[in-house]
């Protein structure tokens, strides 16, 4: 139990110190646009279909669900697309499509700096006096704090157009009847992006802290990269119920 | 000059160096040897940097690397060429961008003579034309002489070996010494050089340490005296 | 145009090589099960590794999970002031998707990456050929165990993870919705029933089934050193989801 409190908080430490470097870079590195623009497409455009095929399912198990509930209690399922959609918007939207991320880019991201860390060739980076956290983690930041939001907002879309399918097919509903906005105010939509964002910086940072403590060929390399997933998807779980806390209170005042 | 001053390095617990010191004079050239494992490696990285000692101290010329941060450690690490032992070429550049890589950085060359630069250090290699290709195209002698390249595109006047010829043939390692040597002499570069090659180090270098179990066992000429472990390694029998 | 069919063409010729390998996999692995020949201590070690040493962020997801239900159904619940209902809401959103969702999400980062990576391992540094060497079935003595590991390990850790999930639940309700515990517990109790339960437990089954074949299959299929274990891990997570969504979605229409 101690010894998991110890490893919790060095990890903690660890990850908050990357941080810190990745935002003094920031301020004061140069940034390379065209590795910015090669990892944007690494981490949002290559990671599309796969966020499409999870939360399109995620929408049409959604929509199961609470149609099954809404038959059940109401025996009516006409309010069940509407009604989701802000519970889409405002959590399962980017908190499903933050895990996924975590799972594709955090890995991807771990994997490829903690090999470079066993093969030195983050040793050589430094020898050529370029610092791993501005050369490697840096453009990583800016390219997911951009492509995530998006991600979830195409997540989002897709879900519930999945959810659309089923709705119709399953339950036959109306589609007008389903696609209706009315019940999304701008509370969620600005919640779910606020995630979305938060998400965005931090996966990387915490998937490049795991890489670049990589040690020792291959199974270090493997090591990094489950520390990765483990905690990225931890993150995303922990701050989407913080934010979300924060939320339902700022709401109820 | 690179002074090293009684060094000590311990991982979780376990000593790896203790009390190493020895002297490499402007200019000079000095060989590391020593069995596996006996710490060779991460006193190469101490002396650059890129890891701290626990105790001891650490010069390059007047400035104490062990006592100063990264961006402290920049101007002087431009002026090392490393090689390192498992090539540590970026996966993701062609060999072009990977042998420029330590110009381009600094900033101040134009690209167009990093490219001409390239091109001349690479045929110094005996690898002209091959800045396209990326380095899983390349076999392990290639790669080690493209590590070469890049450690001595910026003709760094301190050269750091960490075991140049690990797992090559005869005819690939007899070329990389002899490589070796011209870039030195050429620069005229304080070189320090790990590596088990001792018929190789011997017309090389002017100086011997070698280290065992993380101690320094014999420092000096190549003459070590009878009956020692020193001896026996040096005259190639303990290499095995 | 031509040259985007010819990509199309690629990613689908690469899903398809991934789908049969991992379908003439599973066939491999079931037919060693008869009759079932499991190494004790390779067994043991893993029901150990698996179980015991995910149980700390399996408690900690699943805490979460039930926590934020709570808040996200809070929301409605404070609007139409329909205060006997969260216990309802968090049960059948938790128990029957949520939590095993969310746990098996987890589960195959935590196990089955590790999983893969430590298989990846073995592969790259030619263990496994030895083992061949030795005429000890890899698939057998290594994967066998492991899958069944992960089923095993991970409908239990489904059940525990309910349990703080419940936990996480009251406490939000509690203090942050303000739902006094006996009105949660009473509503719960009412309307939460045990086929709910097992429903979600069914589902854990399938998703332990599902990460154990793909992680191993992964694992085993490393070419290339250091950066070949990292892609491998990569590549066995991206399956694993998608694994546990489509099972999901199939699971709840069968079972609804």
């Amino acid at each position: 139990m101690i010894a998991l409190l110890t490893f919790a908080k060095d990890q903690t430490v660890g990850i908050a110190r990357v941080l810190g470097l990745t935002l003094y870079y920031i301020v004061r590195g140069r940034t390379d646009r065209r590795v910015v623009l090669e990892q944007m497409w690494e981490i949002g455009n290559r990671s599309v279909f796969f966020v499409i095929v999870t939360l399109g399912f995620l929408g049409a198990i959604l929509i199961f669900q609470t149609s099954f509930q809404s038959q059940r209690l109401f025996g009516d399922v006409s309010l069940v697309g509407p009604a989701s959609l802000p519970l889409l918007c405002r959590q399962l939207g980017p908190a499903l499509c933050g895990l996924m991320v975590a799972t594709r880019v955090g890995t991807g991201i771990a994997a490829e700096i903690g090999s470079m860390v066993v093969t030195e060739q983050v040793d050589a980076l430094r020898m050529s006096n370029a610092q791993p956290v501005d050369y490697l983690v840096k453009p990583r930041f800016y390219a997911s704090l951009v492509m995530i939001p998006a991600l979830s907002v195409i997540g989002v879309f897709t879900a519930w157009m999945a959810g659309l399918l089923v709705s119709t097919a399953v339950y036959h509903t109306n589609p007008s009847t389903y696609l209706n906005f009315g019940m999304v105010r701008a509370s969620d939509a600005i919640e779910g992006l606020a995630k979305a964002v938060v998400f965005g910086a931090t996966i990387p940072v915490i998937a490049a802290h795991s890489g670049l403590e990589a040690r020792g060929g291959s199974e270090g390399v493997g090591a990094a990269t489950t520390q990765a997933v483990v905690n990225s998807s931890l993150a995303v779980i922990a701050l989407d119920f913080l934010i979300g806390g924060i939320a339902f209170v700022v709401k109820a005042a | 000059m690179i002074r090293v001053e009684g060094v000590h390095k311990s991982f979780g617990g376990v000593p790896v160096l203790s009390d190493v010191s020895f002297e490499v004079p402007t200019g000079g050239t000095l060989a590391l040897v020593g069995p596996g494992g006996a710490g060779k490696s991460l006193l190469l990285k101490l002396i650059c940097g890129l890891l701290k000692p626990d105790a001891g101290r650490v010069f390059i010329d007047d400035a104490e690397v062990s006592a100063l941060g990264e961006t402290a450690l920049m101007p002087i690490r431009g002026r090392i060429g490393m090689i390192f032992q498992n090539y540590a070429l970026f996966d993701y550049m062609n060999v072009g961008a990977n042998v420029g890589f330590p110009l381009a950085q600094l900033g101040t060359v134009s690209s167009s003579e990093v490219r001409e630069r390239v091109a001349r250090r690479l045929a110094d290699v005996n690898l002209p034309n091959i800045e396209h290709l990326m380095p899983r195209e390349l076999s392990g002698g290639m790669k080690k002489r493209v590590c070469l390249a890049r450690a001595t595109i910026h003709e760094p006047p301190i050269m750091l070996c960490d075991d140049p010829t690990a797992g090559l043939d005869p005819v690939s390692t007899n070329r990389i010494f002899r490589l070796l040597k011209r870039l030195q002499q050429d620069n005229g570069a304080t070189a320090l050089i790990v590596s088990h090659e001792v018929e190789y180090l011997r017309p090389l270098c002017d100086q011997v340490v070698m280290i065992s179990r993380g101690r320094v066992v014999h420092r000096g000429g190549w003459d070590a005296r009878a009956n020692d472990e020193a001896a026996q390694f040096l005259s190639g029998e303990g290499v095995a | 145009m031509k040259a985007l069919f010819a990509r199309l063409g690629a990613v689908f010729f690469a899903l398809s090589e991934q789908v049969g390998g991992l379908a003439i996999f599973t066939g491999g692995v079931a037919r060693r099960l008869f009759p079932p020949r499991l190494d004790r201590f390779e067994t043991l070690r893993n029901f150990y590794k698996v179980g015991v040493k995910s149980l700390p962020i399996v408690a900690v997801t699943a805490a979460f999970a039930g926590a934020t239900a709570v808040i996200q159904s809070g929301m409605y619940v404070v609007k139409f002031r329909a205060y006997e209902v969260v216990g309802w809401a968090f049960g059948y959103a938790v128990f029957r998707e949520i939590g095993p969702l969310l746990i098996g999400l987890m589960f195959s980062g935590r196990v089955g990456a590790n999983n893969t990576a430590e298989l990846g391992t073995m592969t790259v540094t030619e263990q496994v050929d030895a083992l061949r060497a030795l005429a000890i079935d890899p698939i057998a003595y290594l994967v066998l165990p492991r899958v069944l590991a992960m089923v095993v390990m991970m409908t239990l850790l489904n059940a525990i993870g309910n349990l703080f999930a419940f936990f996480g639940g009251v406490l939000t309700a509690k203090y942050l919705v303000g739902v006094d515990h006996w009105v949660f517990w009473n509503s719960f109790i009412e309307y939460i029933r045990l086929a709910d339960f097992m429903n979600g437990m069914v589902k854990a089954t399938s998703f332990g089934l599902a990460i154990g074949l793909v992680s191993c299959y992964f694992g085993l299929a490393v070419r290339g050193g250091a950066t070949g274990v990292g892609r491998a891990v990569n590549a066995s997570v991206v399956a694993s989801a998608v694994g546990i969504f489509v099972l999901d979605y199939f699971m709840t229409y069968l079972l609804k």
